[in-house]
């Protein structure tokens, strides 16, 4: 088995960017920022839902002359054509120059689409109720743009689009597609900015990040950038913005909404993305942080990168938050702010923050660059993002077109699965092929019963599902946890809708109370990435992390991330859990999207725990390996032109959430794997969408640990299929079987 | 209020919002760290405690709370502090004002109807079984004639200019000696008492035909009831009355509502118009269209709202709401669908929702039949009537709300055919482009065709359509009658009637 041509050294850079924000596009930014401008401001639509503030960046031009086509997609949509469309046009790159190449969309999204929910839903109007998910924005810009490459959609809140664009880095590196274009886009949703209320984070008027007046605004936008190789950029004599060196990012572990208080999560994020670049901290001219305005995050998050950078010295690189310009604009948060920072620096300048007239107490001593953009053309910046659910994200980058050597990378280590384990009408693990307790009865899984330490009042279905398939994968695993190392642990969330019953409760609260009795202990679990958050809490998780939604590929693509990072030793063991609860508005929706059986979903969660070479125990036998993962585009006939070889395939397990998708990725594997022994359908009575990944990767495990000498199963294809028909797999080798590096 | 009862408030606020068991909380002392043991709460439950308790006391929290520990004891001693504060910001303030500069308390209004009841040679003079016309009056005399009246058994009709004034109740009953208790005070108790009760609403009608209808003051009682469970008015420090309880829409918003929040109401007589005196303090502004102008008079607060009722709110009124709305910080408005003979149906909010779109009452019900014709249900409704067929064009939307299309497109028979009034509007409308019209058929038994079509048109042009052209286009129509006038009359209620219509047509000849 051969996983094609990866090349650590392949130098990930960017050729361009757009952006749709509320102080401009590609034409009109670094003039908004020159002049001082802020998107942040009083809204008329606001106003109306009697909050304390109705101030916000809202892209309200845009919105008014895309108001037609808005029945038909969410305004995330919306922004980021426009956006992807200007990064396009600033790379150099048409469409047709698109056409031959692999073309990869890593898309950030966090709560788009909750508006045309509420409007589908009470239209009783199944398209406007297809846009919500998040995937879906992503879908739309994939098919929009016809890309023949992987579609991947992050949702770990503000941190999703940070983390899109490091995994386009990994994607370039792996040689798993030409050209990326990464960032992410977010409409900002009434209820959104209900919610942000109802935690009493959102500044009266304009934020000013450090400043003595706390408090957030919030925004929308899109923005993206367009990444390739240094080498193929300079084939074709393209413009170097910056070159991504380094990437990471960290679990606070800590608490639902408010950072570490130290700003120690940020601090691990930001050093491991330095170490990923081979830098030192005080090599970093300038950091664009998250900065978002509110107490909990500035100081704590200045703690963090100056420990990062200079150890307990003073930090001397320049820093600064873009939020005044852009708001908050969660999910395009970290790809805006990057943008700002290249907008800035192809002039020779650095983003400030704007209103800062009195430095809040914990954020002096630091080089804050304040109300007008500072003269500085810098060699090396980072950038940095937090979330809900206490994930942080860091970029370092190398400014301008001299592309540098990269360092080294250490040598790959071998990535293994432990254990596993399933909750869904009952609960199984590996340690035992059976039920290990007696058939869950109607109220589904508590944990609070079988693991009281574990949970906490309030836990949403989805998270005492995720936490409780985690559990028993982890007791299954028999892997040490006392000593366990937590900043060497990573974990990887997949979920299509996240907690649907709790954002469903919202819904109601906002249609029968209103805006200002959005419930704070509800709003929080609305997030996609809440579970991932509550999960790193209850495992101690304090390492890598990231959170996918798609309609059916999030499980493996979930694994592909852990796969890259304990590939890498970022972590040395990982959590990958995918899940879903169920309720009236998820069957809704996934009516809506014409799955089958949608009627039959129950709440279920699938854990998979994975340990590279460092993190396995040398009494534990791992259950395979894990050799590559992939992506085909059935869509349309495309196909990836260098898949990865899968003629030594002895057996495939494909699951999809549709029967006719499923029999056509069947006889395409079939055709793809000449020599497996059978193409088998993952076999599950009810609809499972997030997890139908990590299901068919667990029956995939079964049946290689139930070979017979006759017929060995060594090489096992894992492949799900989504909504858009694109399939994710990955290939499992038995660990007796795998080649020893 | 004292401490303890705050107290336990707060800690059923707890258990019900926070989701906190009774055996946790009752290992709860009221002095212990909430974000410690036994409960361990953290910050997300804190701040979701602070605006429960802030709804339920109708008070602000932020950000004095900062400097007290999170423990019950302390935030039920910020609460009583708060409360304190709001209490000293309403104290100027009394429960029946108006802006003739008339005042009254609570007692003050009590112990004049116990007077008019114990000695009024007038009320006396009343026969009982005869509905009793009252004049119309100050907003204040006004309700002090109708509760002498119900208190007396007797049935007032409310809508005349004429009939018996509070003055003339008063004559007579100031003799010095104490009066009987007859009612107590102005709470639901003596609205329960009064149940029974029915008070008559004489009303123009759209087609200029007067109506007079009955309803129970249990009833509009329980549509006050209705309405304070469907929209949260316990915020509003203030209710600023720019109508009078003459009508039934005013009775239960300026009368019942006030009586029902024990909020202070200042009733906007149309000859004194007056700056309401709410200082900073937020009020609820009760409205028909018509006088949305005035509201440019009041020093509108942050917080404050708008109820607007009796017609349209309309598209130009929904826009300068909006712009409104820029200037005052968390204006909002309501609009409330309903007539005297439904009593309310829905109600929208202003500026959000689709201009035609309502939230039914939660005690109403609506149904289509097999035609398509709305049928309603509701407590609300005339005494003695179990539904109600409406005239109105309705959509039952799949979230339980409704959306008004308007009128039904009335038919009338002319010449024994039944002919189509939107028709014959849509054949004017192209003599008159966009210019607001109005068409009437009326019917005449002394006519053989059955009656007369009458138009209105509102424009400052006095030149009529050729007259062979207008019986080109009514061929199979009745040529209708066209007055132009500069503009249309509104009565009371912001609406314009046939009657008007009419009067000021013939004022113009």
């Amino acid at each position: 088995m051969q996983s094609n041509n990866h090349n650590d050294n392949a130098m990930a850079v960017i050729t361009g960017y757009g952006l749709e924000s509320a102080i401009g596009n590609n034409q009109t930014l670094f003039a908004s920022m020159a002049a001082g401008h802020s998107g942040v401001r009083a809204q008329a639509d606001f106003a109306q839902l009697q909050l304390e503030s109705h101030h916000a960046a809202l892209l309200n031009e845009f919105r008014t002359s895309h108001k037609a086509r808005s029945d038909q997609f969410d305004f995330a949509t919306l922004f980021a054509i426009s956006a992807v469309e200007q990064a396009l046009a600033d790379a150099g790159l048409s469409l047709e120059q698109l056409a031959d190449k692999r073309v990869a969309l890593c898309f950030g999204n966090a709560n788009s689409g909750t508006d045309i929910l509420l409007e589908g839903m009470a239209q009783q109007d199944n398209e406007k109720i297809k846009q919500y998910p998040a995937y879906r924005q992503a879908a739309n810009v994939h098919s929009h743009f016809n890309l023949n490459g992987p579609l991947f959609c992050f949702t770990s809140a503000c941190t999703a689009s940070s983390s899109a664009i490091s995994f386009g880095r990994e994607l370039l590196r792996d040689n798993k597609a030409d050209i990326v274009l990464a960032g992410g886009s977010d409409s900002l949703a009434r209820l959104v900015y209900a919610g942000f209320h109802s935690l009493r984070s959102v500044s009266a008027g304009v934020c000013s990040p450090y400043g003595v007046d706390t408090g957030l605004s919030l925004g929308e936008g899109a923005g993206f950038v367009v990444m390739e190789t240094a080498e193929a950029a300079q084939q074709r004599a393209a413009n170097i913005l910056a070159q991504l060196r380094g990437s990471g990012s960290s679990l606070d572990a800590y608490h639902a909404t408010a950072p570490e208080p130290e700003g120690r999560g940020v601090s691990r994020s930001l050093s491991m993305a330095l170490a990923d670049a081979g830098v030192s901290g005080t090599q970093i001219n300038y950091v664009n942080s998250h900065g978002t305005g509110t107490p909990a995050n500035d100081g704590a998050e200045l703690q963090g990168i100056r420990r990062a950078l200079n150890g307990e010295q003073p930090m001397t690189a320049k820093v600064s938050s873009s939020k005044s310009y852009f708001g908050h604009a969660l999910g395009a948060a970290g790809a805006l702010e990057l943008i700002s920072v290249l907008a800035a620096q192809r002039h020779g300048y650095l983003p400030a923050t704007l209103g800062v007239n009195d430095v809040r107490e914990d954020c002096q001593g630091y080089a804050l660059i304040r109300e007008r953009l500072a003269e500085h053309q810098v060699d090396w910046f980072a950038s940095t993002n937090s979330a809900f659910g206490g994930h942080n994200t860091s970029l370092v980058l190398a400014s301008g077109e001299v592309v540098l050597t990269p360092k080294k990378p250490a040598p790959h280590q071998r990535v293994f699965i432990a254990a596993h384990a399933r909750i869904d009408s009952q609960i199984r693990t590996a340690a035992d092929k059976t039920a290990i307790s007696a058939k869950l009865d109607e109220a589904g899984f508590s944990l609070k019963a079988h693991f009281p330490a574990l949970y906490r009042r309030r836990m949403s279905c989805l998270s005492q599902y995720a936490i409780g398939a985690a559990e028993f994968a982890l007791a299954a695993s028999g892997l040490e946890r006392e000593t366990n190392d937590p900043t060497r642990c990573g974990g990887y969330f997949a979920t299509a809708l996240g907690c649907s019953e709790v954002q469903e409760r919202n819904y109601d609260d906002l249609a029968k109370l209103g805006a200002n009795n959005i419930k704070s202990t509800l709003f929080t679990d609305t997030v996609l990435n809440a579970s991932l958050g509550s999960l790193a809490i209850a495992h101690s998780i304090r390492g890598t992390a990231a959170n996918f939604s798609d309609c059916g590929n999030e499980g493996l693509q979930a694994l592909w991330q852990a796969f890259y990072d304990l590939r890498a030793d970022r972590v040395e063991r990982a959590l990958v859990v995918a899940g879903e609860d169920s309720s009236n508005s998820s069957k809704q929706i996934w009516q809506a999207q014409a799955v089958d059986a949608a009627d039959t979903q129950q709440a279920n969660a699938a854990a998979l725990v994975m340990v590279n070479e460092s993190g396995l125990a040398t009494n534990t036998q791992p259950l395979a390996e894990v050799v590559t993962c992939f992506t085909i585009s059935t869509a349309q006939g495309k196909q990836l032109p260098e898949m990865v070889s899968l003629e030594e395939v002895d057996h495939v397990v494909v699951a999809a959430t549709r029967q006719h998708e499923l029999q056509h990725a069947q006889h395409l594997l079939s055709e793809l794997c000449p020599q497996a022994q059978s193409v088998t359908p993952l076999v599950d009575n009810h609809l499972c969408i997030a997890s139908q990944g990590l299901k068919a990767l667990i029956q995939g495990l079964d049946e290689m640990s139930s070979q017979t000498s006759e017929a060995p199963l060594c090489r096992v294809l894992v492949v799900s299929v989504n909504a858009e028909q694109i399939m994710h797999g990955c290939v499992l080798h038995s660990v007796a079987s795998a080649p020893r590096s | 209020m004292r401490h303890q009862q705050v107290v336990a408030q707060i800690r059923v606020l707890m258990q019900h919002s926070l989701e906190i068991e009774v055996s946790e909380l009752a290992e709860l002392d009221n002095q212990a760290d909430l974000l410690g043991a036994p409960l361990f709460l953290d910050s997300i439950d804190m701040l979701q405690l602070i605006a429960d308790c802030e709804r339920h006391y109708c008070i602000k929290l932020y950000p004095q709370r900062h400097t007290l520990r999170n423990c019950v004891a302390d935030l039920a001693t910020l609460i009583i502090s708060q409360l304190g504060q709001t209490q000293v910001a309403q104290q100027h303030l009394h429960r029946f004002m108006a802006s003739d500069g008339s005042h009254y308390d609570e007692a003050g209004l009590v112990e004049l109807l116990n007077r008019v009841l114990s000695f009024s040679p007038e009320l006396a003079r009343l026969s009982k079984t005869e509905e009793v016309q009252v004049a119309q009056q100050n907003a204040i005399a006004l309700m002090l004639t109708v509760f002498s009246l119900l208190l007396s058994g007797r049935t007032p009709v409310l809508g005349g200019n004429d009939g018996l004034s509070w003055q003339q109740l008063c004559a007579g009953t100031d003799n010095g000696e104490p009066a009987t208790p007859h009612c107590t005070g102005l709470d639901a108790s003596l609205m329960h008492r009064l149940g029974n009760a029915r008070v008559g609403f004489l009303t123009s009608g759209s087609t200029g035909k007067p109506n007079l209808f009955f309803k129970s003051l249990h009833s509009m009682w329980s549509e006050a009831e209705g309405i304070c469970q469907s929209l949260d008015l316990s915020g509003y420090a203030l209710i600023n009355a720019l109508i009078s309880p003459q009508h039934m829409y005013g009775f239960i918003w300026t009368w019942l509502i006030p009586i029902r929040l024990n909020k202070p109401v200042f009733y906007q007589d149309a000859q004194y118009i007056d700056a309401t005196p709410c200082g900073e303090l937020s009020m609820l502004n009760i409205l028909v269209p018509s006088v949305w102008d005035l509201l440019a008079h009041e020093n509108l607060t942050p917080g404050s709202a708008v109820i607007s009722s009796g017609a349209p709110f309309g598209a130009r009124r929904e826009a300068e709401f909006a712009t409104l709305q820029k200037t005052v910080p968390q204006l909002s408005g309501v609009e409330v669908l309903g007539s005297t003979e439904t009593g309310g149906i829905g109600f929208r909010t202003i500026a959000q929702d689709c201009i035609a779109t309502f939230t039914l009452f939660s005690e109403v019900r609506l149904r289509l039949d097999d035609q398509g014709t709305a049928i309603l249900h509701s407590p609300y409704l005339l005494s003695d009537h179990p539904e109600f067929v409406m005239m109105d064009r309705i959509a039952l939307l799949s979230d339980g709300r409704i959306r008004h299309l308007g009128r039904k497109d009335k038919v009338f028979k002319y010449k024994g055919k039944r002919l189509s009034l939107e028709e014959a509007k849509q054949r004017l409308q192209v003599f008159f482009g966009t210019a607001p019209l109005k068409l009437f058929f009326v019917e005449d038994d002394n006519d053989k065709r059955g009656g007369q079509l009458l138009a209105f048109v509102e424009t400052q042009s006095q030149q009529h359509p050729c007259e062979q052209a207008l019986r080109d286009a009514f061929r199979d129509y009745p040529v209708p009658n066209i007055a132009l006038l500069p503009s249309f009359p509104l009565n009371q209620m912001g609406k314009t009637t046939l009657s008007s219509l009419l009067e000021v047509t013939h004022a113009k000849q």
